[in-house]
């Protein structure tokens, strides 16, 4: 069976971007959390997950960016959300993720975030 | 007595940092390694080890263990549920500790011997009484922090979910391309329920039209267990939509779906069976909208067969009136001057009206146009305008007609009546003929014998009403007919001497006195027509 999640990571100097394909269930959610805490093992603290080719995220997959979030903010490092179409966007601001990450349009434009 | 207060004070202090320190736990094995930091600052224990069981069909979890500690330590913990504080010699552990909680879980710990080599003094137990108590306290403030987490998330997922239901409703009626719709309800119910996989399937009676699945890679992949499937059924436009969700998620593994979600997927599928509706309703209106008005159209060039002014014909007075219930009418009339200078009038009345009965007023009015270009016999013309009708009516359509050739120089008139009310001749004496003489109606048989025609002479001050039954079945509130209640040779009879156009007014005048504000039901037409007194 082919799976229904993919995901991709490139380091931008000390900026991690993962990109995601697919359905954000509990699968794409533990995927993610797995991904990022490799990279989060030596010492990554700023984090872009790049939404633009999911359309569907469920509250599981939400429970493990979640995660992310928490760990991030314990060391006092940051996630921002890129690329969310209008029904994800209002699902994580429901959920209240905006209050501890941020939301930026493009990979890009996070990333400059990150610097300035 | 100030070095006893001072002492106290720092342990107080000590306590109190120490809680600070557990309660800022974020996991169960955080915890357990901070209840080892502070007993090594406080009591100077070189080793210990914490393990948990959160309930008695659980194993037991080593949370931390400074030195490792295998499995067999457990013993010490086996078969005690209440708390209990034992002093042991196992290894390098000097100490066991079983501590329950208030959820049903226990500590298990054991501590290992001082730094110094000495054994624990009775105010180190006491001590450690209160580290315990701390431990408890942090791991209950832990689970009760956990729990208002999970609250919080469940609280907003639900509004979340009343959102996306109000959203989706919204989003599903916009949508004009069935699939997109379709895809759209699937894709939202599937997030909200956390499903993992769903599909949509339209059947038609037995056949399938249409399979949609979300995640779209899963297409070939088996439902593994049934009992984590839930579903949802309507009909619409002859086809069965069924939405199937199977297994839910959960950070456990696969779990059974609520009632919440049996609602909320029966909520999706009743928006888009909603919008569904709604969509071939607005079709529905937008093909009446260009229906309506193609008929209205159709009704404007139907008026036009029927003439706006009859010819002025010296020595008589004509008037005429149509009146449709419809936009297209099934009556018609007309007075066709000819070549010789006669006339051909005509009163007809097609069975039925709208688009199919304004077809046939067409056929009639231009085969009869066509036909009276030649010299005809007003018989044979009847005849040839029956085999017109009859080739292009379907079978439950005819028109019963009144045919007169009509000179005006003699005041002869030859007429054929098919099938139509009798036509009334007022003569100047005040009595009334009828010209009932014909045949059956036109293009309800393909006859093989002629209508028979009839003639008469009008006389100066004689009158002829031609009309269709639209005037005699007029009807009022209590479903009488006019002709019934005021017949129509009466209203003749006592208008005697009055000119045409006065004529047809006040018969229009008496059929809406009579029915009130009873709606018309069929096409209204006369036609009055007088020799003028010499």
């Amino acid at each position: 069976m082919e799976a229904n999640f993919k995901l991709t990571s490139e380091l931008k100097g000390d900026i991690l971007v993962l990109n995601t394909f697919g359905y954000v269930n509990n699968e794409g959610g533990e995927t993610i959390l797995k991904e990022f805490e490799k990279h989060f093992s030596r010492g990554i603290k700023k984090v872009i997950i790049n939404l633009e080719q999911s359309k569907v995220v469920n509250s599981i997959g939400i429970s493990f960016l979640i995660e992310v979030i928490e760990k991030l903010n314990d060391v006092k490092g940051k996630l921002i959300f890129t690329n969310l179409e209008p029904a994800i966007e209002k699902t994580l601001t429901i959920m209240g993720l905006f209050n501890f990450a941020g939301n930026e349009k493009t990979v890009d434009s996070a990333a400059q975030s990150f610097t300035s | 007595m100030q070095n006893i207060l001072e002492r106290l004070e720092l342990q107080a202090n000590s306590f109190q940092e120490s809680f600070t320190h557990l309660s800022k736990s974020k996991s169960l094995e955080q915890l357990a390694k901070s209840f080892f930091q502070i007993l090594r600052g406080n009591l100077l224990v070189t080793d210990a080890a914490v393990f948990f069981k959160a309930r008695n069909d659980k194993d037991w979890k080593n949370l931390f263990s400074k030195n490792g500690c295998s499995e067999e330590c457990l013993h010490y913990f086996a078969e005690e549920n209440s708390f209990g504080i034992n002093t042991i010699n196992y290894s390098n552990f000097e100490i066991s500790i079983i501590l329950p909680v208030f959820d049903r879980g226990r500590f298990g710990i054991l501590i290992g011997k001082k730094l110094d080599k000495t054994s624990f003094s009775e105010s180190d137990r006491i001590s450690l009484q209160f580290f315990l108590q701390q431990l408890n306290s942090a791991y209950q403030f832990i689970m009760s922090r956990e729990k208002e987490k999970q609250l919080i998330f469940s609280l907003n997922h639900r509004v979340l979910q009343l959102n996306s239901l109000i959203d989706t409703g919204i989003e599903v009626a916009r949508l004009r391309e069935g699939k997109q719709l379709l895809e759209l309800a699937l894709e939202r119910v599937l997030a909200l329920t956390n499903a993992s996989r769903g599909m949509l399937r339209v059947k038609q009676g037995r056949r399938v039209v249409e399979k949609l699945w979300f995640p779209d890679a899963i297409i070939s992949a088996p439902v593994n267990n049934e009992s984590y499937t839930i579903s949802t059924s309507f009909k619409f436009g002859g086809k069965k939509y069924t939405f199937y969700l199977f297994e839910k998620e959960s950070r456990r593994g696969i779990i059974e779906f609520d009632g919440t979600d049996q609602l909320l997927l029966d909520a999706f599928a009743r928006q888009v069976h909603v919008s569904l509706e709604n969509h071939y309703l607005h079709q529905q209106s937008l093909e009446k909208e260009l229906i309506d008005q193609e008929i209205s159209v159709a009704g404007s060039i139907q008026k036009k067969l029927i003439p706006e002014e009859l010819p002025d014909i010296e020595g008589y007075e004509l008037c005429g009136i149509n009146i449709p219930t419809k936009f297209i009418g099934g009556d018609y009339y007309d007075c066709i001057p000819l070549k010789d200078g006669r006339f051909l009038l005509v009163m007809a009345d097609v069975s039925g009206k709208g688009v199919a009965a304004g077809l046939l007023v067409s056929t009639l009015h231009a085969s009869a146009h066509a036909y009276v270009e030649s010299p005809f016999e007003l018989e044979s013309l009847v005849q040839r305008l029956n085999e017109v009708i009859f080739d292009s009516a379907t079978v439950e359509k005819y028109i019963t007609a009144f045919f007169a050739l009509f000179d005006p120089k003699t005041g002869t008139v030859e007429s054929v009546n098919a099938g139509h009310n009798p036509t009334y001749i007022l003569r100047k004496n005040r009595t009334v003929d009828e010209l009932k003489t014909g045949g059956i109606p036109l293009g309800m048989m393909r006859m093989a014998f002629p209508y028979e025609g009839a003639k008469t002479t009008l006389g100066p001050g004689d009158s002829v009403l031609l009309y269709t039954d639209g005037v005699t079945e007029a009807m009022n509130a209590a479903e009488e007919e006019y002709d019934d209640i005021r017949p129509l040779k009466n209203f003749l009879l006592n208008n005697h001497g009055v000119c045409a156009g006065d004529f047809i007014e006040g018969l229009i005048e008496d059929i809406n006195d009579f029915t009130g504000d009873t709606p018309q039901s069929d096409d209204i037409t006369a036609l009055y027509f007088i020799r003028k007194s010499s």
